[in-house]
C-alpha cells in the first residue's frame, strides 16, 4: 500500500538554518571592509542561482553567465540594500529579471544556441556512462538518464510563468509571498499559475513514468 | 469528492494548505487510480529533476573575481552623472544665448562715428607748431 503524503520538504542541501540572517551579516562585514565577506555571500546562494537559472532559460553555460552577471550587480548596489528585505528575495528577483530578459532576447533572434547543442551530447562520445557503475544495468542506467532528460524537458515546455513558478516552489522551496515578490504578482496568481503548472507538468510526464 | 475536486485542491494540499480538506484529498487518493498517478508523476518528477542538478564550473570563482575588478575598475572612472551633464548642457545653452544677444559694435555704427583728426596747435617759440588730436 502506498502511503499518501502531502508532506512537502526542501532537501536539507538547500535549507540552511536562516539564510538570510547570515546574509544580512556578511553583507555588513563587507560594507565595513570585509574582503572575504562578499565571496561567502556568493557561495551561499551560487549553487542555487544557477540552477534556478538553468531551469528557467535551458542553457547551463549561459545560466552560468547570468548568475555571474546577478553577482556583479548585487555587488554594485550592495550599499543601498534594505536590510529589512530578505536577500534571497532580492538576490532571487534580480536572476529571475536576468532570465526573462535572456528569453526575450531569444524569442527575439530565435538561434539554436551552439552551447545547449553541446551540453545535450556532451558527454555521450566521451563518458561511458554506461558501464561506470558495475552494479547496475546498462538499460536501466539509459532509462534513469532518459528519464532525467525527459524531466528536464518537460520542464522548459512549460510556458515561462508557469516554469518559472514551479522552478521557485518546487525546486528552490519559496514561500507564496517570496514567489509574489520575485514575480511581482500577488499571492493570488502565484496559487493559480503554481496549481496549473503543476496539473501540466503532472500531465506532460505522467504517460512516460507509466 | 470528485477527481475535478481533488484537482483544484491539489496544489494548496501539496503545500499543507487547507487543513479542512487533507482528509477528504487522502481519502480519494487511496480509491482513485488516475489521481494516485497524477501525485505520483509530479512527486516522481520533481525527485528526478532534483537529481539532474547542474553544477558550476571549476573556474567560476575566478571568473567572477576578474569580472567584479573589471565592474569597479569602470565605476571608478571619471563619470558625469546625466543630471550633471543635462546642467553642463543648459549652462552652455544659456552661455551661449547671452553672447548671442549681447550688442556688439557693428561696421555701420563704426563708420557713423566721426574720425579723430589732428589739430594744429601754434606757438610763439619754435618748434612753432605741434599737432594735437581733437577733444
Amino acid at each position: 500500500m502506498v502511503a499518501f503524503s502531502n508532506t512537502w520538504q526542501v532537501p536539507p542541501s538547500i535549507a540552511p538554518a536562516d539564510p538570510n540572517a547570515e546574509a544580512a551579516e556578511l553583507i555588513l562585514a563587507h560594507l565595513a571592509g570585509d574582503t572575504k565577506a562578499f565571496r561567502t555571500l556568493v557561495s551561499r546562494f551560487q549553487g542555487r542561482l544557477l540552477n534556478f537559472i538553468y531551469r528557467m532559460i535551458g542553457d547551463r553555460e549561459r545560466a552560468e553567465d547570468l548568475v555571474q552577471e546577478a553577482f556583479v550587480r548585487v555587488h554594485r548596489h550592495l550599499h543601498r540594500f534594505d536590510p529589512a528585505r530578505k536577500f534571497s528575495t532580492w538576490v532571487y528577483t534580480i536572476a529571475s529579471n536576468l532570465a526573462k530578459n535572456e528569453l526575450r532576447n531569444r524569442s527575439r533572434s530565435p538561434l539554436v544556441l551552439f552551447s545547449s547543442l553541446r551540453d545535450r551530447f556532451r558527454d555521450e562520445p566521451l563518458v561511458p556512462v554506461q558501464y561506470e557503475d558495475i552494479r547496475s544495468r546498462a538499460d536501466d542506467m539509459f532509462h534513469d538518464r532518459d528519464l532525467r532528460e525527459l524531466v528536464e524537458f518537460t520542464v522548459q515546455r512549460l510556458s515561462p510563468r508557469h516554469r518559472e513558478v514551479f522552478v521557485l516552489r518546487e525546486l528552490e522551496g519559496k514561500s507564496y509571498e517570496e514567489i509574489a515578490e520575485v514575480m511581482h504578482c500577488n499571492i493570488g496568481t502565484v496559487k493559480s499559475r503554481l496549481n496549473r503548472a503543476r496539473q501540466s507538468f503532472a500531465s506532460l510526464i505522467s504517460p512516460s513514468l507509466d | 469528492m470528485r477527481c475535478q475536486e481533488f484537482l483544484t485542491h491539489y496544489s494548496a494540499w501539496r503545500d499543507g494548505l487547507e487543513p479542512e480538506h487533507a482528509f477528504e484529498m487522502e481519502q480519494h487518493l487511496e480509491v482513485c487510480f488516475d489521481c494516485q498517478a497524477h501525485h505520483e508523476a509530479l512527486h516522481h518528477g520533481v525527485s528526478l529533476l532534483f537529481e539532474s542538478e547542474v553544477e558550476l564550473s571549476p573556474d567560476f570563482a575566478e571568473r567572477l573575481e576578474q569580472r567584479l575588478r573589471r565592474s569597479a575598475a569602470e565605476h571608478q572612472a571619471p563619470h558625469i552623472s546625466p543630471l550633471a551633464a543635462s546642467a553642463m548642457a543648459l549652462l552652455g545653452a544659456l552661455v551661449v544665448a547671452f553672447a548671442a544677444r549681447r550688442p556688439s559694435v557693428t561696421p555701420v555704427a563704426a563708420e557713423a562715428q566721426p574720425p579723430v583728426m589732428a589739430q594744429p596747435v601754434s606757438y610763439a617759440a619754435p618748434p612753432f607748431v605741434v599737432f594735437t588730436a581733437k577733444p
